[in-house]
C-alpha cells in the first residue's frame, strides 16, 4: 500500500489544524480500534477520513471531541493539546447517528447547543436565523424535532455544529440518510464553510462525495492510515495515459506481436509475453497477461489485448508510440488519460496485496486471532 | 459557565414540561391541598368539609387550630403524599433524565462542548432535584395558603418541608442516578431503585420492630421491678403494722406476697434474657440502617421540628392502661400509649448528624461514584 505524506518542509509551514502522533485506542476486550494514527489537517482545507465499517474513523472524531479517552494520543488540535476543554468552544461537531431531544424545535436544538459552546444569547439568535436560512430550514424551525425526517434532522446537525462561529468543524457522516438534493445543499454549504477560511474535517464512507469536496484525503484501515494526501498525490503512481487500438472490420481488436516489439519500449523478458496463473504447475490454469516494459523516458508501459497502458500523465510521453503505431497503420481507437477514482485507491487500500482479497471489515484483530476483524 | 447551567436547565424544564407526568403530579398535588383544606376543627372535634365529627381529644378547645393543621401537613400530607404517592411519579418522571443524556447520538454532542464532565453530570443530577423541589415548593406555598386561611395562623415553619423533602428524594435520586447512567435503561433504574427503596423500608421495619420489642421489654422490666418493689412495700407495711399490732405476720400473706415476689423476680430473669438478645438484634438493625439513607427519619424531622413532643401526644389518645397497683397487680402489660411515648422519644434522641449527617455521606458517596463512573467512560 502506498503511503503519501506532505513533505516535512510544507508541515512545518502549515498551519495546522488537527496535529496528531501515536493516537492509539483499545477498548476493552482488547479491540485495538486505533493502533498509532499520524494525521496532520491544514488549516482552511476540507479534509476527507474514509474507511470501511469499523475502521476507526468515529473513534478518531470521538477522541478529538473528548468523547472517547484514548489509550495514547499526542497531537494538537488548533494549537492546544488534544482533550482540551476549552478550545471544543472553536470546533463545530456533527456526530454519526446524533438523536436530537424530539420535545425541541429545530431552531431550539440549534440554540441549546449554542448555549452549551458559550455563545452569547444575543449572538445565538441571529446566528440560528442565519444557520436555519443556510441549512433551508427556517420554514420548519418552529416544528419539533420528531416531525422531521432523517434530512431534514441531519441538516439542522449541521447548523447547530456551526452555531458557535467554528475554526474547525467535524463532521461525522453528515450526508447518511440524506437525499440528492440534500448532499448538494450540505456540499455547497461545505464550499462555503470554505470559503470563510474555516477548516472542515469529514468522516464518510461516500467517497464519491468526499472526492467532489475534499482537499486531503486520509484511508483508515484497520485502525491505521494506510494513506493519506491529496487526491491527486494518491492517485499518481496510478495515473496513465490507455491507448486502445482497433481495426475497421474490428477482427482483431489486440496488438500482435509485431506491432509490440515495434515500439520503442525495453520489454522485460526479452519481449516475450508475460505468463501468469494462480498456480505454478498448473499449466492449465496459465494465461498470457500481455507484454511489460518501460520507455527510455523511464515511464512503465503495459501492451494487453486492445491497450497499451503507459504510466504518464505527460501527452508528450505518449507521442512515439502513437507514431509508432500510425506507422505500422494501425487504427487508434481512443488515446484517453486515466485518473483512478478515489473508489480505486480505496479498494487497493483495502485490499491484500499479498492474497488479493479485502481486508475483514472492522478493527485490527487481537494478535491471537487470524482471520476474523472484529467490530468495537 | 452560567450560560450553560441556565442552558441546562432550561433543557430539563423542556423534557419535563414535554411529559405530562409533571402536570399530572402537580394537579393531583392540588387534590391534596384542597383535601388538607377540607379537613377542619371546632369546638366539637374536627370537621370534614361541612361534616362535624365530635372528639374528646380533638377539638379547639383541646388545642390550637394551627396544631392542628401542623399535625394533618406534618403526619398525613408530607409522609402519605409527597413521600410517598408523589414520590414514586417524581421518579419515574426524572428517572428518564439520565438515560436518555448519556444515550448514543445525544451524550456525544453534549461532551463535545467546553464544559467539564463532571459538572455535566453533577448540573443533570441537579436539574433531576430541581423537579422535586419545585413539585414540594408548589404544594408547600398552597398547604401554606390554605392553612393561613383557613386556621388564620400564617405558618411560615411548613416551608421546612421543602428542603426536608427533597433532600428525602435525594436520596433515592442519587441511587437512581447511578443506576441509570451504568444500564442506561429508565425501566431498570426506576425498577431497581424501588427495589432499593423496599430494601431500606425493611431494614427501617426490622429496627422498628425490634426497637419496639426493647422498648416493651424494657417497659416490662421496669414494671416488674416496680411490682417487686410494690410487694416488698407490702410485705414491709404488712410487717410494721403486725408488729404495732403485736402480732405475728399471717403466714398467708406473707406466702402469696412470697410467691408473688418470686413469680415476679422469675418473669424479670426472663424479660432480662430476652433483652440480651433484642438488644443485639437492635444493634445490628441499627448499624444497617446507619449505613443507609434514613428516608422515614428524615421526614420525621418535619414532625419533630413542627410539633413539639407534648402537642405530639395529644394525637395519641388518653392512657389505655392504669399505672401499677393493687387493683392491677397481677397485670404485667405495659400501657400503649406509654411505649409509644417511649418510642417517639428514642426517634427524637436520634440526633440529626445521624438521620441527616450518614443519609447525606450516603448520597455523597453515591453521587462520587456516579461523577467517577461518567468522567472515566467511554461513550
Amino acid at each position: 500500500m502506498s503511503t503519501l505524506t506532505i513533505q516535512p518542509n510544507r508541515l512545518a509551514e502549515a498551519n495546522l489544524a488537527i496535529d496528531l502522533h501515536e493516537v492509539a485506542k483499545t477498548y476493552r476486550g482488547k479491540v485495538q480500534a486505533l493502533r498509532g494514527i499520524n494525521m496532520q489537517v491544514v488549516r482552511g482545507e476540507i479534509f476527507g477520513l474514509l474507511g470501511p465499517n469499523g475502521a476507526g474513523k468515529s473513534t478518531l472524531v470521538k477522541i478529538l471531541m473528548t468523547v472517547i479517552r484514548p489509550s495514547r494520543c499526542t497531537g494538537t488540535m488548533l494549537g492546544m493539546p488534544v482533550g482540551h476543554k476549552a478550545t471544543l468552544g472553536r470546533v463545530g461537531y456533527l456526530p454519526e447517528h446524533h438523536r436530537f431531544a424530539e420535545y425541541l424545535t429545530g431552531a431550539q436544538v440549534i440554540d441549546f447547543y449554542g448555549a452549551m459552546a458559550n455563545v452569547p444569547r444575543r449572538e445565538r439568535r441571529r446566528r440560528t436565523g442565519e444557520l436555519l436560512e443556510l441549512v433551508g430550514m427556517t420554514a420548519w424551525a418552529r416544528k419539533r424535532v420528531k416531525s422531521y425526517s432523517k434530512g431534514m434532522r441531519q441538516r439542522i446537525g449541521v447548523a447547530q455544529a456551526l452555531i458557535n462561529d467554528p475554526d474547525l468543524v467535524l463532521l461525522d457522516e453528515p450526508t447518511d440518510g440524506v437525499d440528492p438534493v440534500g448532499r448538494r445543499d450540505i456540499r455547497n454549504i461545505l464550499a462555503r464553510i470554505k470559503e470563510d477560511g474555516r477548516t472542515v474535517f469529514i468522516n464518510s464512507h461516500l467517497l464519491s462525495e468526499l472526492e467532489m469536496v475534499c482537499d486531503r484525503v486520509a484511508i483508515l484501515v484497520q485502525g491505521k492510515v494506510s494513506s493519506q494526501g491529496t487526491i491527486d498525490e494518491l492517485t499518481r503512481d496510478q495515473q496513465r495515459y490507455d491507448i486502445e487500438v482497433g481495426v475497421s472490420g474490428n477482427v482483431d481488436r489486440t496488438v500482435d506481436e509485431s506491432t509490440v516489439r515495434a515500439l520503442p519500449v525495453q520489454w522485460i523478458g526479452d519481449g516475450q509475453p508475460l505468463l501468469m496463473g494462480p498456480s505454478g504447475n498448473d499449466n492449465a490454469m496459465v494465461k498470457r497477461v500481455g507484454w511489460r516494459g518501460s520507455l527510455r523516458t523511464g515511464e512503465a508501459v503495459e501492451a494487453n489485448g486492445p491497450f497499451i497502458r503507459v504510466a504518464s500523465t505527460d501527452a508528450q510521453v505518449v507521442q512515439p508510440i502513437i507514431d509508432a503505431l500510425r506507422s505500422r497503420g494501425v487504427v487508434i481507437k481512443s488515446v484517453r488519460p486515466h485518473r483512478p477514482s478515489l473508489e480505486d485507491l480505496f479498494m487497493k487500500a483495502v485490499t491484500d496485496p499479498t492474497s488479493g482479497e479485502v481486508l475483514a471489515p472492522g478493527a485490527a484483530p487481537p494478535p491471537n486471532v487470524s482471520k476474523k476483524g472484529a467490530n468495537p | 459557565m452560567i450560560r450553560q447551567t441556565l442552558a441546562l436547565f432550561i433543557d430539563a424544564y423542556r423534557e419535563l414540561n414535554a411529559k405530562k407526568l409533571f402536570w399530572i403530579t402537580l394537579a393531583i398535588s392540588a387534590l391534596v391541598v384542597g383535601a388538607v383544606g377540607a379537613v377542619g376543627i371546632n369546638e366539637r372535634g374536627w370537621t370534614m368539609l361541612w361534616w362535624t365529627f365530635d372528639d374528646a381529644t380533638i377539638n379547639s378547645k383541646v388545642m390550637k387550630p394551627v396544631v392542628f393543621y401542623r399535625f394533618v401537613f406534618a403526619t398525613l400530607a408530607i409522609p402519605i403524599w409527597l413521600t410517598w404517592a408523589a414520590t414514586i411519579l417524581a421518579l419515574v418522571s426524572t428517572a428518564s433524565i439520565i438515560p436518555e443524556f448519556v444515550s448514543g447520538g445525544a451524550i456525544e454532542l453534549s461532551l463535545s462542548k467546553p464544559i467539564s464532565r463532571m459538572r455535566l453530570i453533577l448540573t443533570k443530577y441537579l436539574t433531576g432535584l430541581t423537579f422535586a423541589a419545585l413539585q414540594v415548593g408548589v404544594f408547600c406555598v398552597a398547604c401554606f395558603l390554605v392553612i393561613g386561611i383557613r386556621a388564620g395562623a400564617w405558618d411560615a415553619s411548613l416551608f421546612l418541608a421543602v428542603p426536608i423533602v427533597v433532600l428525602f428524594f435525594s436520596y433515592l435520586y442519587c441511587f437512581c442516578a447511578l443506576v441509570g447512567l451504568v444500564t442506561r435503561s429508565t425501566i431498570a433504574s426506576v425498577l431497581i431503585t424501588i427495589g432499593f427503596w423496599v430494601l431500606i423500608f425493611l431494614v427501617h421495619s426490622g429496627e422498628q420492630v425490634f426497637l419496639t420489642f426493647k422498648t416493651t421489654n424494657e417497659l416490662r422490666q421496669e414494671r416488674l421491678v416496680a411490682m417487686i418493689e410494690a410487694l416488698k412495700a407490702q410485705r414491709e407495711q404488712s410487717e410494721q403494722q403486725a408488729k404495732a399490732d403485736g402480732r405475728e405476720v399471717d403466714p398467708a400473706v406473707l406466702h402469696v406476697n412470697e410467691t408473688s415476689m418470686q413469680r415476679r423476680q422469675e418473669q424479670l430473669d426472663r424479660t432480662k434474657a430476652d433483652s440480651k438478645m433484642l438488644v443485639r438484634g437492635h444493634a445490628i438493625m441499627y448499624g444497617v440502617m446507619t449505613v443507609l439513607p434514613k428516608t422515614k427519619e428524615t421526614v420525621g424531622l418535619l414532625n419533630r421540628y413542627l410539633l413539639t413532643t407534648k402537642e405530639q401526644e395529644q394525637f395519641l389518645g388518653g392512657d389505655d392502661m392504669p399505672a401499677p397497683g393493687p387493683r392491677s397487680q397481677d397485670d404485667v402489660r405495659i400501657s400503649q400509649k406509654q411505649l409509644m411515648v417511649r418510642l417517639e422519644q428514642e426517634r427524637r434522641s436520634r440526633t440529626i448528624f445521624w438521620v441527616l449527617g450518614t443519609s447525606i455521606g450516603f448520597e455523597v458517596a453515591l453521587v462520587g461514584l456516579l461523577v467517577w463512573f461518567f468522567c472515566r467512560r467511554d461513550f
